[in-house]
């Protein structure tokens, strides 16, 4: 292989363990520790990718995971970013964003189009004549997009978990490694975070040659190793800064959400590519680059190479080539040589040609580079007229660096221009945040250490709330590494600022010639900066040619906002594992073993209705139909049993409870009997519903409230909150979960329940509405007579612990009265056929009790004050609609369920909304359908039919009728199919 | 995600609490408009406001000072400095 | 924390305390009650006490959560409801790793004898570290039982644990 080096100082790569692969049909094979582009590089694959818009040929730019050029697919993966994903064994992957093949994409001819696809274009063409839009729109969907999504992949998780720590320092290189150091050799429980598999960042590709940095790099690596305050994190790069510093890492194993007290953000800066026409053909690459595919991966990036320079780095990376035995053609510095230092003296050294005061005016080659087109260059722009041609394989660009502060921004830090070291530096960073190394502008080694041990020492300063004053500037290089303006115009275009977005010089000068001449209109309208990459190798350039273009400086023009994530997060990573609660009634299994189809109500699982035993698996709409039906006729004829253990319980107590009730609810609770009952209608401010259950008085300071099962830890909240506000004398007991209920409904259940408890259930000793305690088969229980479902009934309160054995026994006594398990839909229908509303489901945001005719809870005179009463003292004379029944006519069956009247639908007068219906059900006590409606005034009193819209757009007839449908008189909460024995 | 440093139970993550915005107190007999305002306006401007939260795990509630601009909390108060009077309000004859 | 712990045998285990009864007892007579029954009594609040086997935690101003072995007789009180609480008992090598992975603490400052209340896989849960072997009990509603210990037995065997609410097979 002529393009794998010798063994490489550093290399990642281990010779020991080939891994081979496929890639676009072909089968390479490369080495454990390789990624994906590098061993194809090793194997002489030149061609990666097709760019985006004009599918122009690509291969490696940043191999720093700031650009995607090399992006794949596979069959169980996307987009897969071949400069930084491990080789693994087999993988058979094909590039993204192809017509066809990599190598013969149907697509390349688009590029001689580009006039048609100007930035923005789709805002302009292809909208007249309209009707070929929808032509067009097709085929550009087609066309744009990467990767490909295959919809019957697996959805895979990976666990998150939290962690803690004192400092985190982001970036392992020389600065981080030392501040790391620093801390925690200072006494500090540290976590270092790398996005690369090693340590060592620059060090190790940058200097891998340099004989001054390894002594350096080998006493820094083994402190690390051998300082158990250091955790270390490898491959785990952060993906954004969250309030109180908070930094999901995300690695190969899942997100660790990281909480620390000080961040070191020590992420360094991103190589910069200087514009200039065809600045994006294979072979033309950022400096460092080659230098981390020299010393990671022992790939030679090609055989004669020109080296572009606006710093001292680019003389580096010429001599790291040599030393790789690439041929260095010449060395095209944009200022002077005599400028730069050491390294630069040393390329001369070697007999090497360098150009003063010349840029890069084309690149050339079909398909890859073949030779570039040098020119004089004075600052702004080259003279063509003088240029020659050096025929290369390989174009190094070290034209500058642009802060890695994605992170700083999001926690508030505010950065600015330093004009002498021609790059964006940190100003005010807020509490708990620092920053070392170049993201700090620190370049030389020693600069770079020193500006990590400051960073730490300024860190733990904090850390201990000592008062610190922050040197964030003394180990800040006076010289610039970076040249203000590597952008070479060209008649010609094809010169690329965005290489993601395929977007050129002129586009970005023409959006501001058009008035977006704002940084963040500029970036909307261009997309500069909205690829995957994300502006890394591209905002500085843009920045810089919309100050150009409007003659402001680079402060003025500002910078737009990064967004967290760094880098695209799989959605398996954000997925964790599924924290959803379930909370279970202690019949749980019981219900399970007896047919019940549970459904969701919030947390719980409750009974829907009970199937029949010889019903397994799904359930038809007639079965399921016919199961309520049945239950409901079970309630009313002979006996039911329903599990309310979901319902809110809370146990109220102290000198104020009385007073406490009397605030929250709408009726007078401080004057109930002990004994006795009364329902709780609970408002907000503005007087609307919020909740209904029922308070019952055990003694005179002790009062027992339930609420609905979606309402309970809200109405817990709120009586706490008013004791709170008011400085009540009251204590709470929450027992929804220590308590269990269920509901003994039918004419029978007086006779059953009767021979299983101590309290006297005679309707003397015991009327509708009253609460008894006693016992009931040797437990406590409070046993309550409500008025929900209509008949005769007990909800009984008991132990959770008690309740199965008690269900269990009450099963079995019932079933002489034919007994049967009722769930959530039978008791709907009951309690609709006595007319009564459920919270939420007949009333909404908006429906206060009067519109629900429900003034007989609302007594306005009987106490000073609760909540909401002001409101309602003005709502009771404006209702502007009303809850009405209906019922539909007998026998009214229709053929198919879209011309069946259902919840929510509307009801129409005059082509207007009138009204709509909140509930609706058949009723087996009347035989016919009935419903609730919510209806506006005056049409809900006139008494007439009103047309409901239903599905199908037909009407259908509802004729309004006086509520409650069954049993007007309430003669069956009384009724009583034999005498208590 | 906001850490909230409260009493006795040190720094814990919003998500453990319920947000019930600022301390008002009802006016007692107020005429319409005020009323309205009280019901259905709320103080939208930058600055320092007492609010208060329900951590969800403990029971408790918490009072604190934040700077809206800045959503900086600067100090915790006391639940006894902001208790009230039950207010009254009387139907006009 | 460098990667997961690798899925060998450690000592971690998941086990249940089915040996204790549950208390909320709330009110002026409390304390009374609690020192009277010769149950410990925490002075400060959101912190636990054990002695003989029972565990008492001071959740508000009289407000307190007692937990007494059960068939132990004590008097009570007025305002005193019995709890129905589900407690698991994570410990051994691990311990901390797997509770990361459900709550947001800083486990690594929890000591044998700490109380704390917070959101667990998002259920309200007590936590106390026993004083003898700092052994973590998780205390929560049993409505919440299936839920939470499955994915406590989820978490236990990953981890290379044993699940002993199984009846002891891994």
């Amino acid at each position: 292989m002529k393009f794998r080096l010798d063994p490489q100082p550093l290399e990642w790569i281990d010779r020991s363990e080939s891994v081979s692969f496929r890639f676009e049909g072909q089968t390479f094979s490369g080495f454990s520790g390789d990624s994906l582009t590098s061993a194809l590089l090793a194997g002489g694959q030149k061609l990666l990718g097709r760019s985006f818009k004009y599918h122009r040929p690509r291969s490696v730019l940043s191999m720093a995971n700031h650009d995607v050029n090399a992006l794949f697919q596979s069959s169980d993966a996307t987009n897969i970013r071949g400069d930084v994903t491990p080789v693994s064994e087999g993988v058979d992957l094909r590039a993204c964003n192809v017509n066809g093949t990599l190598a013969n994409d149907k697509d390349r001819y688009i590029g001689l189009l580009s006039r048609f696809l100007p930035v923005g274009f789709y805002y302009k063409t292809f909208h007249k004549p309209k009707k070929f839009f929808p032509y067009w729109e097709r085929l550009i969907r087609e066309k744009a997009g990467l990767g490909e999504i295959n919809t019957s992949w697996s959805a895979t998780r990976q666990p998150k978990r939290y962690g803690f720590s004192e400092v985190l320092v982001i970036g392992a290189g020389p600065s981080g490694m030392q501040a790391a150091l620093s801390a925690a050799e200072a006494g500090a429980d540290v976590v270092l975070v790398d996005e690369n598999p090693r340590i060592g960042g620059s060090l190790d590709y940058q200097l891998a040659n340099e004989e001054a940095a390894a002594k350096v790099r080998a006493d820094l690596k083994s402190r690390i190793s051998n300082n158990a305050k250091i955790r270390l994190m490898e491959a785990h790069y952060a993906a954004g800064w969250y309030t109180d510093h908070y930094v999901p890492l995300v690695g190969p194993e899942g997100i660790t959400k990281m909480r620390a007290e000080q961040v070191i953000m020590a992420t360094g800066v991103m190589e910069q590519p200087s514009v200039f026409r065809n600045n994006d053909l294979p072979g033309v690459m950022l400096a460092s680059a080659a230098q981390r595919l020299i010393a990671r991966y022992a790939v030679k990036p090609g055989q004669r190479a020109v080296v572009l320079c606006g710093n001292d780095e680019g003389y580096r990376a010429a001599l790291d080539l040599i030393a790789a035995g690439v041929e260095v053609a010449a060395v095209v510095d944009l200022e002077r040589v005599g400028k730069r230092g050491e390294w630069a003296k040393q390329v001369q050294a070697q007999g090497i040609t360098v150009l003063d005061h010349s840029a890069i005016y084309e690149a050339q080659g079909k398909g890859a580079l073949s030779a570039v087109v040098v020119a004089p260059f004075n600052g702004k722009g080259c003279d063509a007229g003088k240029s020659h041609v050096i025929p290369c394989d390989l174009l190094l660009m070290s034209v500058g660096w642009a802060p890695a502060a994605q992170m700083l921004y999001q926690a508030g830090a505010k950065l600015g221009y330093a004009s002498q070291a021609e790059q964006i530096l940190p100003r005010e960073l807020p509490q708990g945040i620092h920053a070392c190394g170049r993201l700090n502008g620190a370049f030389t080694l020693e600069q770079r250490l020193a500006d990590g041990s400051r960073a730490a020492r300024e860190a733990l300063a904090q850390l201990r709330g000592e008062a610190v004053v922050s040197e964030l500037t003394v180990h800040r290089d006076t010289q610039s590494h970076s040249h203000p303006w590597p952008i070479i115009g060209h008649p010609k275009g094809k010169n690329f600022l965005d290489i993601d977005e395929d977007l050129q010089l002129k586009d970005l000068i023409n959006a501001a010639k058009e008035g977006f001449d704002n940084i963040e209109l500029m970036k909307r309208f261009s997309t500069n900066g909205m690829g995957p990459s994300q502006g890394k190798h591209s905002n500085m350039n843009g920045i810089r040619v919309l100050a150009s273009v409007t003659g402001k400086t680079i402060d003025e023009t500002g910078s737009t906002t990064a967004r967290p994530m760094f880098h695209p997060v799989p959605v398996s990573a954000l997925a964790g594992r599924r924290f959803r609660p379930e909370r279970l009634t202690p019949m749980h299994q019981w219900h399970l073993k007896h047919g019940a189809r549970m459904m969701e109500a919030g947390q719980w699982q409750r009974p829907e209705f009970y199937a029949p035993s010889t019903a397994a698996g799904a359930v038809t709409a007639a079965q399921r139909e016919q199961s309520i039906v049945q239950e409901v006729q079970a309630v009313r004829s002979g006996l039911g049993l329903i599990d309310v253990s979901t319902l809110g319980k809370i146990e109220v107590m102290g000198p104020d409870a009385g007073r406490l009730l009397d605030v929250v609810y709408t009726m007078k609770m401080s004057t109930i009997k002990i004994g006795m009952t009364r329902y709780a209608l609970a408002v907000d401010d503005s007087g609307v519903i919020i909740d209904d259950g029922i308070v019952g008085r055990i003694a005179e300071d002790r009062f027992y409230v339930t609420a609905t099962t979606s309402h309970a830890a809200a109405a817990f909240r709120t009586l706490s909150l008013k004791i709170q506000e008011l400085g009540l004398n009251v204590r709470l007991a929450n027992l929804t979960g220590s308590l269990a209920a269920m509901n003994l409904a039918g004419p029978a259940s007086r006779k059953v329940l009767s021979a299983l408890t101590d309290v006297d259930l005679s309707e003397e000793s015991f009327p509708y509405l009253g609460m008894r305690e006693g016992t009931l088969l040797g437990y406590p229980v409070r046993l309550i007579r409500v008025g929900f479902v209509g008949e005769l009934g007990y909800e009984i309160h008991l132990p959770a612990n008690a309740a199965l054995e008690v269900w269990e026994k009450l099963m079995d006594v019932g079933s002489a009265h034919a007994i049967r398990p009722f769930g959530v839909e039978a008791q709907r229908v009951l309690r609709l056929e006595k007319g009564h509303i459920i919270v939420g489901q007949d009333t909404d945001g908006l429906t206060n009790p009067f519109e629900a005719n429900m003034s007989w809870a609302v007594p306005l005179k009987s106490k000073p004050w609760f909540t909401g009463k002001p409101s309602l003292a003005r709502l009771k004379n404006s209702c502007e609609r009303r809850l009405i029944g209906f019922r539909l006519p007998q026998g009214f069956s229709p053929k198919s369920s879209s011309e069946m009247p259902k919840e929510c639908h509307l009801i129409i007068q005059d082509g207007e909304i009138s009204g709509r219906i909140t509930s609706i059900a058949y009723s087996p006590s009347l035989g016919r359908i009935i419903g609730l409606a919510m209806v506006d005034l005056p049409l809900a009193d006139a008494n007439v039919p009103m047309q409901v819209k239903v599905d199908s757009g037909a009407f259908v007839a509802i004729e309004p009728c006086a509520t409650p449908f069954y049993d007007a008189d309430g003669a069956r909460q009384t009724a009583d199919l034999t005498e208590v024995a | 995600m906001k850490l909230l440093d409260c009493a006795d139970i040190g720094k814990r993550p919003i998500t453990e609490f319920d947000y019930l915005g600022e301390i008002r107190i009802p006016p007692s007999d107020a005429d319409e408009s005020t009323w309205a305002d009280y019901v259905f306006n709320r103080n939208g401007a930058p600055g320092v406001l007492r609010e208060r939260w329900y951590h969800r795990p403990t029971g408790r509630w918490f009072i604190f000072e934040r700077d809206t601009l800045t959503d900086q909390i600067i100090g915790q108060v006391d639940a006894s400095e902001v208790r009230y009077e039950e207010p009254h309000y009387e139907i006009p004859a | 924390m460098n990667a997961n712990a690798s899925p060998e045998m450690s000592n971690l285990s998941l086990s249940a305390r089915d040996d204790l009864s549950g208390y909320l007892l709330t009110g002026p007579v409390s304390a009374e009650a609690l020192a009277g029954s010769g149950l410990p009594l925490p002075q400060s609040q959101l912190t636990a006490l054990e002695l003989n086997g029972a565990l008492v935690a001071r959740t508000g101003t009289d407000e307190y959560m007692a937990f007494v072995p059960v068939g132990q007789e004590w008097a009570g009180c007025e305002w005193c409801f019995p709890r129905n609480d589900r407690v698991l008992v994570v410990q051994g090598e691990g311990w901390i790793e797997l509770m990361l992975q459900l709550c947001q603490f800083d486990f690594r400052k929890m000591q044998p004898g700490d109380w704390l209340m917070a959101s667990v896989a998002g259920v309200n849960c007590w936590l106390y570290r026993e004083q003898q072997g700092g052994a973590l009990m998780i205390g929560f509603d049993a409505g919440y039982d299936h839920y939470l210990s499955e994915i406590f037995s989820t978490l236990v065997r990953e981890l290379g644990g044993k699940d002993l609410t199984k009846g002891g097979a891994l």
